[in-house]
């Protein structure tokens, strides 16, 4: 009888656990279809057999017989910003996912701490003083960074040291609107004919200028986020208990969620600091992800990483190729993601999960 | 060996609610902890939880404060099975029972087979396997308790404090937990500190009772001398009488009845 159960059980447990990783291996086979399909997508036409042989050449060092623009085009513009999409949805959607662990709530985006707006004004600023592309990403990056600092900071003096959920939230939408203010301001004084269409696109999200030399400022930090985030992933679930119930089943909580929102802190910084203002993906993507592999973070992490990856990627073939005006991604991401996140509410609300 | 209070006194802020506790909860007791809101039940088990500093005397877990403790070493004594609350995201019952394994698990790891087995067996013993694969959130609120208390087990330590657990339980239901609490505390050995509003279960399956009055003071002892309708009287403010009462079989339990003047 017991024997009958334990087998039963490890028949189920890996049975979900093969189901679970059939969904994942689509997932992945969705990524690379679509990264696939984006290489050859845009004004500037490359069919497929030109992709595989431009592939070849660098790799192997087989002549393509491509003309040397085309190859230009191809390693110089359309890769890397193919990369940089792929890079930016993944990182978006993998903080968004884990922010929600963390502090509980599943409507919390990456731009909860501040990141977001302190990323905007640090932008604004590097834009107006004239920085060069690298200079306003690092000043972009280091403004995310302190932004969220500062609303830690403020967050644990004023908050109640054992749960600082609540603290971390408030002071976050504090922080958010102050460096939005900060960005108002820089926008009022902005020299109205140069500077201030620059802050306003830049605002507005756009893959435009990515350019080869933007992917190691961009692939470094998210590495270095992404990596112990994978690592912890189970673990994130406990987090959605009660500090007291999680540290009552031998958890430290105010650690682990140190951890998480260091990592996700980087992973958002960097990601804003080379895409601008992309909003709704790290809201959006990690319900749907959700949807498909459930709420267990061992699924769920990668899921979305995957899932944002694909996505971003295709809006942003949409902004490039749908129009010969190029649309800026982060109006795209919204016009997209609000009204599908109604759709989702209501489904969500419909099964009686809560949201 | 077990939980032993010397002389504690526990508060917030440097003030205590209470006068100083003497007592021991040892491996296979089960002790119930009865007094009106706000007398500083819950504020004891965060004390014994090392959760918050005592104010006076001292917390013994196997001989050492729990300050010695690391958070890991505290799980694998105690385990805390919390009042049922709406949880955020919607885990299978396994999941929830496996997490409690997170004890024995390394910082980056996830559970394995084994760490799954012995989430199904505790479901098992239970008595709620059938609920494994179905969603916590859509328990009912005895299903989701027996989760709460099956994950605590999962987590096999020497002793569970729990918070109310019978609370929000229809008859039936409240029953069930208690026969699992006598089930844990007899056959497995596992000491039971319990929060309860109900003398009731105190007398059903208490070895101890510790009775806290309004104003500060502590009763301690067996179930059938600390709760008399005199102790119960003062410690609620209202008149408490306490009868036999026999079913057909010859069953005899002991009730407790409020008056309402």
């Amino acid at each position: 009888m017991k024997r009958e159960a334990d087998f039963l059980q490890e028949l189920s447990a890996s049975g979900k656990a093969a189901h679970q990783r059939t969904k994942m291996l689509i997932m992945v086979a969705l990524l690379f279809g679509a990264v696939f399909l984006s290489f050859f997508l845009g004004r500037f036409s490359i069919t497929p057999p030109e992709v595989i042989a431009l592939f070849k050449e660098k790799l192997f060092g087989i002549a393509s017989g491509l003309t040397s623009s085309e190859s230009k085009v191809f390693w110089g513009i359309r890769f890397p910003r193919v990369i940089a999409a792929c890079a930016i949805g993944c990182g978006l959607s993998a903080s968004g996912c884990v922010y929600q662990g963390a502090f509980r709530n599943p409507m919390v985006s990456p731009d909860i701490l501040g990141a977001t707006a302190g990323a905007g004004l640090g932008a604004a600023i590097g834009l107006m003083f004239n920085f060069t592309n690298s200079g306003v990403q690092i000043t972009a990056f280091c403004f995310g960074l302190a932004a969220v600092g500062a609303t830690y900071l403020f967050a644990s003096v004023l908050g109640d040291k054992g749960n600082m959920t609540l603290s971390l939230v408030l002071t976050g939408i504090v922080m958010g609107a102050l460096f939005q203010a900060g960005i108002s301001l820089i926008k009022y004084v902005a020299d109205p004919y140069s500077k201030l269409p620059a802050i306003t696109f830049w605002l507005m999200g756009s893959l435009a200028s990515v350019i080869p030399s933007y992917l190691p400022i961009l692939l470094l930090p998210l590495l270095i986020g992404l990596v112990p985030l994978y690592l912890l992933r189970w673990r994130i679930n406990l987090l959605s208990f009660s500090d007291e119930e999680a540290s009552s089943m031998g958890v430290n909580t105010s650690r682990l969620r140190l951890i998480i929102v260091l990592c996700a802190t980087l992973i958002t910084s960097c990601v804003v600091a080379v895409g601008g203002i992309i909003g709704w993906v790290g809201l959006v993507i990690p319900h749907i992800a959700r949807m498909i592999v459930g709420t267990d973070y061992k699924y769920l992490f990668p899921a979305s990483m995957l899932l944002g990856a694909t996505y971003l990627l295709l809006v942003d073939d949409i902004a490039r190729a749908a129009s010969s005006l190029e649309i800026p991604i982060g109006i795209l991401t919204a016009v997209i993601g609000a009204p599908f996140f109604l759709v989702l509410l209501h489904r969500t609300r419909k099964q009686g999960q809560g949201v | 060996m077990g939980i032993e209070l010397k002389a504690l006194r526990c508060g917030y802020h440097g003030r205590p609610l209470t006068d100083g506790i003497d007592a021991v909860f040892s491996a296979g007791q089960v002790s119930c902890i009865l007094g009106p809101n706000g007398v500083g039940k819950t504020t004891l088990f965060r004390t014994v939880q090392g959760n918050l500093p005592p104010v006076d005397g001292q917390v013994l877990i196997d001989g050492k404060p729990p300050a010695d403790y690391d958070k890991r070493m505290m799980a694998d004594k105690i385990a805390y099975v919390p009042q049922v609350r709406s949880q955020p995201f919607a885990y299978s019952a396994f999941n929830m029972v496996l997490m409690g394994r997170v004890s024995h698990l390394k910082l980056f790891s996830s559970p394995g087979q084994i760490d799954r087995e012995i989430a199904y067996e505790t479901m098992e013993q239970m008595g709620i396997a059938h609920l494994a694969a179905k969603n916590f959130t859509q328990l009912s609120g005895g299903e989701q308790q027996m989760v709460l208390i099956a994950r605590a087990l999962a987590q096999q330590p020497k002793f569970l404090m729990m918070d109310e657990p019978t609370s929000n339980l229809d008859y039936g239901n409240q029953m069930q937990v208690l026969r699992q609490i006598l089930m844990l505390s007899h056959e497995k050995g596992i000491g039971i500190i319990m929060i309860t509003h109900s003398p009731e279960h105190a007398f059903l399956s208490s070895d101890q009772v510790v009775l806290f009055f309004r104003n500060g003071k502590i009763s301690i002892g067996n179930t059938e001398q600390t709760l008399t309708s005199d102790s119960l009287r003062q410690a609620y403010g209202i008149p408490v009488e306490i009868c036999q009462v026999q079913n057909a079989a010859g069953i005899s339990v002991t009730a407790c009845v409020p008056f309402i003047n």
